[in-house]
């Protein structure tokens, strides 16, 4: 089985395959790993990597919560005796993986490897903002139609007595004001797109 | 002994009163804004009472409907936590003038020391050392010129009507003087409606050292040694110690009985804090007086073994402190972590989520302070404070290993939280050895990110076991038709037992 995972701006293809001696091979990118599950119980994994032990916990946000679909993984490492084991969260978007990979893993054949998304690269190039925290509008400083300068303060976002100014990031015509006055936004929530002069 | 205390604030501190309350048998009445509905402290409170809408100003802040809700429901006294109006003196009077016992200071002490160059004033009279400064509320722009020349530059130009860093400014050159003044005046004009401000020495590389002090109403003041809270990012506190690795017995001496003058200056009564300022060549100079229970309490009751809300309440309730100076001893080392949603990455800028997951470390010397549990919203209205990690061993290379244990052990899903930056933090050698100043994390962790890591990819494999387990395409919904891995298989197959 595959598995495709947005972290940060790129994506990143996993793919499962059970083998008959009970142990998985896992391919993350070009990098293979064999893997010994030792119990899954209620989002909780206790597994071998090569030889190494970890316990990870993973949830998801109950179905009908709004935004976009995320998971939360969390890792802690293999025991050195004497050290603490390393520990890590994440934060992932699960995405449909790209068609036409589904033959059997031959090892170290397949490299995927991080792949731009291209949605933000289009996000980018038209200069449209998102929300960096989440909180709630204060003032929106601009129209619709209006030409703006770049660093122009656009809107003021607050949240836990941060008071932060969005400025335009580059000189152009705002085409769209998502959002209003008095709006609690969620980071990553886009709120104004700007058109860049040409 | 008091009867029934209103709680008058959110989060873990909310948490930490009310079992000090459940424990001593004293009836508790937590309150919440419509936000906090499902919150940890209104959950485990036994009575609850709803104060308005998630902003503060139209709950946690609406001193007249708490002073309403504490006589309604039977109360006898309110516990401010701290944060909100816990510094208020306007606050304070409306509750004694309410006849409820505030459990805090006296109005006149929190008055004294609530204006800052006049809690200066107080303090040199009382022969407490204070950083050379200026503050005189007809000064022209020219007076402040010259007295600045004098103190000598770098200096701070800084609010007068209250502390926490709003409106500071650090002026390197005469030339940003006037700047600095009209900013800071804004400021101040803001957070406080009254534009006075002052100028003080501004004491480069200092460390951030705070003295808890405990006061009865029978004339006894005892101080309970030193804090260290020299990790700070935006002039908040993140790590706290005690002993100060900074410290001598000598100046740990000087200090307490410095905290003890400051306290008996303003007649002050309850638990409270003085901050001082310690420079390279450990002079200490007096910052300021919080004149309520510190976010940071419990490394103190850590080491001293005095329960400090136990002490608030006994004290409010006009008992005399049960122990001398002399019978307070020290005992090992306790180091405490603030857990804030926000991401250190991102300029430590607040996030929200829900809790999905919670697992909190255990054991030996080992103490969670948390406000939150799975299931819980964190919102944009309130601070950003979630938890609080402390632990305690013999010594401090012992207590900081412990920690770095207990934070590999801290398990928070559903939103973004500065745990990845603390294990980083109490790693970091500067820190480990004891030299972090105030700068520390302004510049060494300047542009902080998360490094690569080799569990980068074993994270992606969790997740996908985890979405494979569940029999879920990636799409979130449909199961997946011959899922071809092994614990699915519903004949007791079991791996690797």
């Amino acid at each position: 089985v595959e598995f495709c995972y947005r972290v940060g701006e790129t994506e990143q293809l996993v793919r499962l395959e059970a083998q008959v001696d009970g142990t998985i091979i896992a391919q993350v990118g070009g990098r293979v790993y064999r893997v010994q599950l030792q119990s899954a119980q209620g989002g909780q994994f206790h597994f071998m990597v090569d030889g190494r032990r970890y316990e990870a916990f993973r949830a998801r946000p109950m179905q009908g919560s709004q935004g976009v679909s995320r998971c939360y993984v969390a890792v802690v490492g293999s025991t050195t005796p004497g050290e603490p084991p390393e520990s890590r969260h994440y934060e992932f978007i699960p995405v449909v993986p790209p068609q036409g990979t589904g033959q059997p893993i031959e090892a170290g054949l397949l490299r995927l490897g991080a792949r731009t998304n291209p949605a933000v690269a289009r996000s980018r190039a038209r200069g449209s903002l998102d929300a960096h925290m989440p909180g709630q509008v204060v003032q929106v400083m601009v129209n619709e139609g209006e030409q703006v300068s770049a660093g122009q303060p656009l809107l003021v976002l607050e949240a836990m007595k941060i008071v932060t100014r969005v400025v335009a990031p580059v000189a152009g015509r705002i085409s769209r004001v998502l959002v209003q006055e008095g709006d609690t936004v969620e980071r990553g929530q886009r709120l104004v797109d700007v058109e860049p002069v040409a | 002994m008091l009867r029934k205390i209103l709680i008058a604030n959110r989060g873990e501190i909310a948490v930490r009163i009310l079992r000090a309350c459940q424990e001593l048998g004293i009836g508790a009445v937590a309150v919440y804004s419509e936000a906090d509905a499902n919150a940890l402290h209104v959950r485990l409170a036994g009575e609850t009472v709803c104060i308005g809408p998630p902003p503060p100003a139209e709950s946690y802040l609406c001193g007249e409907r708490l002073v309403e809700v504490a006589a309604a429901t039977g109360c006898d006294a309110i516990h401010p936590g701290y944060g909100f109006l816990a510094e208020s003196a306007a606050f304070a009077r409306m509750v004694r003038d309410a006849g409820l016992v505030f459990v805090g200071p006296p109005v006149e002490a929190i008055e004294k020391m609530g204006v800052k160059p006049e809690a200066r004033a107080l303090m040199q009279q009382a022969g407490v050392s204070v950083a050379p400064g200026f503050a005189s509320p007809k000064a022209t722009q020219e007076d402040f010129a010259r007295a600045a020349e004098q103190i000598g530059y770098p200096l701070m130009v800084k609010a007068a009507g209250g502390g926490g860093g709003i409106g500071l400014q650090i002026v390197y050159q005469p030339a940003a003087l006037p700047d600095a003044i009209a900013s800071a005046r804004q400021a101040s004009q803001r957070a406080f409606g009254d534009p006075a401000i002052f100028l003080e020495k501004y004491i480069a590389n200092g460390r951030h050292i705070e003295v808890q002090i405990l006061a009865d109403s029978h004339g006894n003041v005892v101080h309970l040694y030193e804090r260290e809270c020299s990790i700070q990012r935006r002039h908040q506190k993140i790590i706290e110690e005690t002993p100060s690795p900074f410290m001598t017995d000598g100046v740990r001496a000087t200090i307490g009985q410095a905290a003890i003058a400051a306290a008996r200056a303003v007649g002050y009564v309850n638990a409270g804090t003085v901050e001082f300022i310690v420079d390279e060549q450990m002079n200490h100079y007096f910052l300021e007086m919080n004149t309520r229970l510190q976010v940071e309490h419990p490394v103190t009751e850590m080491v001293t073994g005095v329960d400090l809300v136990r002490a608030q309440i006994a004290v409010a309730a006009g008992n005399p402190l049960p122990f001398t100076q002399d019978s307070i001893s020290r005992r090992g080392h306790a180091v405490e972590c603030r857990i804030y949603a926000e991401d250190p990455a991102q300029d430590f800028l607040p996030t929200t989520g829900r809790v999905l997951r919670l697992v909190e470390p255990s054991g030996p010397g080992i103490r969670i302070d948390s406000g939150v549990a799975v299931g819980d919203e964190i919102s944009v209205y309130y601070d950003p404070l979630i938890a609080k990690l402390i632990v305690w061993a013999e010594d401090r290379g012992l207590a900081l290993h412990r920690m770095e244990w207990a934070l590999n052990g801290y398990t928070m899903l559903g939103l973004t939280t500065n745990l990845e930056f603390l294990r980083e933090m109490v790693r970091y050698p500067l820190f480990r050895t004891g030299g972090a100043t105030t700068h520390f994390v302004a510049e060494q962790m300047k542009g902080w990110q998360p490094q690569a890591s080799t569990l980068d990819d074993i994270a992606l494999i969790a997740a996908a076991l985890a979405d494979s387990a569940e029999g879920r395409q990636p799409d979130g919904d449909a199961p997946a038709s011959n899922c071809p891995i092994p614990w699915q298989r519903n004949d007791g197959f079991r791996i690797g037992t």
